[in-house]
């Protein structure tokens, strides 16, 4: 049962590898100097359009009843509970970027919140010991691995090749994961993965319920505006939030005439 | 090490600070090169203008441009939210979206105005980048409470003789000018590269907006966040 375990996700690592490349192989035919490294926009934009819908129709009226019928407290204890859950991976991307510190405060969290807290009240965070999150695709980010073409997944939403794959290779790797599986039989496992898929989703939109839908109507490209915060938000979580220090500022001149540097060549020959 | 340099920072601002208060008149010296101290002075007239309860609103909306014109660089900002655009299209067409975009920045902030319910800013930090002209000023928002609510980072580009501009906003590491940018060039680029495209729509949203304005519904109140 085990080696059958091993097996699959061995299988799978190697897919994801093969993905990988392909999608970097394939992204490198895509237009030039464009600036927006959004080879794949015509089909980002389908899945985008149609992630909004399943949003609409789904996703959003379920948050807005989770919201609604489920009082503040017990829904923080969810959030506290899921935020818990992701810890281990938060330590690995720590650990994988030689961050001693945070590794630490993420230690004291999880072994704190659990014996105190069983999972569901930051109790370290009440004491100061605020939580971060870290994932692989940071991880990969500080070892200089660059984002690559910007990706929107099918219901996860946008990405890029680097975080996509990522995100794939860490779903396989999650150790809450592994100790459901040893531990627990099939059925149970099966509902307690995902509903905390489920309950994972919905608690992400949540914090977001009003906001999505105000930026929606005053933007005038919402495909583009999500795609510019994303990366933008991505970026932060990289730097752990400090101010860009090392982010390049755009060169903004004051004067019509002079040259804007860190921008695209235009594309001189237009239909 | 962080803490030492926080504080010293945070020092340095309220002892600079306390200097300008004392020494100079309510007016803003154009030759002010005290990043944090311009951001400051900048936020506690804005304050000045939300709290004025006997303003109309009119009156605040005429003075909330003024003061964005003198503290934001929105000729330069304008031209760089259209991006490789600006190469493309002609110069009246350039300067009608600079007053397009500075009217479309003016009716939207507006439309918030009466979500002022007593918030405040301290200056945090400031900090300087590989540009040798550029500050990042970090604010901090805080209810009248004192619970903090966010933080907000200013870019503020000093000129030599000339008054110190804001060139960019950034929230959670967002920045609000490469946002816009990337939001507006891809307009342009799906409406044949025209930017009389992407004046036009504006025009219509100012329009929108003032009618919004005059029916009472304004956009949803102040953002509310549980992780500043």
């Amino acid at each position: 049962m085990a080696k059958n375990n091993v097996q699959k996700r061995v299988i799978s690592f190697r897919l994801i590898a093969a993905v990988m490349a392909t999608l970097t192989l394939a992204s490198c035919a895509g237009k030039p100097g464009d600036g927006t490294n959004d080879p794949f926009e015509a089909v980002n934009r389908e899945i985008f359009d149609i992630n909004m819908s399943l949003d609409k129709a789904i996703l959003r009226p379920l948050t807005q009843a989770y919201v609604d019928v489920i009082p503040d407290p017990i829904r923080d204890m969810v959030n506290n509970l899921l935020f818990h859950l992701k810890e281990p991976v938060t330590l690995a991307g720590d650990i994988l970027q030689g961050e001693w510190d945070r590794a630490g405060q993420t230690t004291a969290r999880i072994v704190g919140n659990t014996a105190i807290g069983f999972g569901m009240w930051d109790v370290m965070g009440s004491s100061g010991a605020k939580g971060h999150k870290e994932d692989l695709g940071q991880a990969l980010a500080v070892w200089g691995v660059p984002e690559g073409p910007y990706l929107v997944l099918p219901i996860l939403g946008p990405s890029n090749i680097r975080d996509g794959a990522a995100e794939l290779a860490q779903s396989l790797y999650d150790p809450v994961d592994f100790v459901t599986d040893t531990y627990l039989d099939y059925d149970t496992n099966f509902l307690v993965s995902n509903s905390r898929t489920v309950f994972t989703a919905i608690d992400k939109r949540a914090q977001v319920l009003g906001k999505l839908a105000e930026l929606e109507k005053t933007s005038l490209d919402f495909y583009a505006t999500i795609r510019s915060l994303y990366r933008q938000k991505r970026a932060d979580e990289i730097r752990n939030g400090e101010s860009g220090d090392a982010v390049p500022i755009p060169e903004i001149t004051l004067e019509l005439d002079e040259p804007m540097l860190n921008e695209p060549i235009a594309q001189t020959n237009k239909k | 090490m962080k803490r030492i340099v926080y504080l010293t920072c945070f020092l340095l601002l309220t002892g600079i600070t306390g200097v300008n208060c004392s020494a100079a008149s309510s007016d803003l010296s154009p030759n002010n090169t005290n990043p944090g101290a311009f951001i400051e002075d900048l936020g506690k007239r804005a304050l000045r203008l939300l709290s004025d309860k006997s303003a109309t609103e009119q009156q605040q909306r005429s003075a909330f441009r003024a003061l964005l014109r003198e503290g934001f660089a929105t000729r330069a900002i304008g031209f760089f939210v259209i991006g490789k655009y600006r190469r493309s299209s002609s110069r009246s067409e350039i300067k009608e979206f600079v007053t397009t975009f500075e009217n479309y920045i003016v009716e939207l902030y507006s439309s918030q105005f009466r979500n002022y319910s007593g918030q405040s800013f301290q200056v945090a930090k400031v900090q300087s980048t590989s540009r040798p002209s550029d500050f990042i000023v970090t604010t901090h928002i805080h209810r009248a409470n004192g619970e903090l609510i966010f933080k907000v980072a200013f870019q503020v580009r000093q000129r030599e003789g000339k008054p110190s501009k804001i060139v960019d906003v950034k929230i959670k590491g967002v920045s609000m000018i490469l946002a816009q940018r990337d939001e507006f060039t891809a307009f342009i680029s799906r409406h044949d590269g025209k930017l009389r495209a992407l004046i036009e729509v504006l025009k219509k949203r100012i329009e929108s907006l003032k009618t919004n304005r005059q029916h009472g519904d304004g956009p949803s109140a102040e953002p509310t966040d549980n992780n500043p």
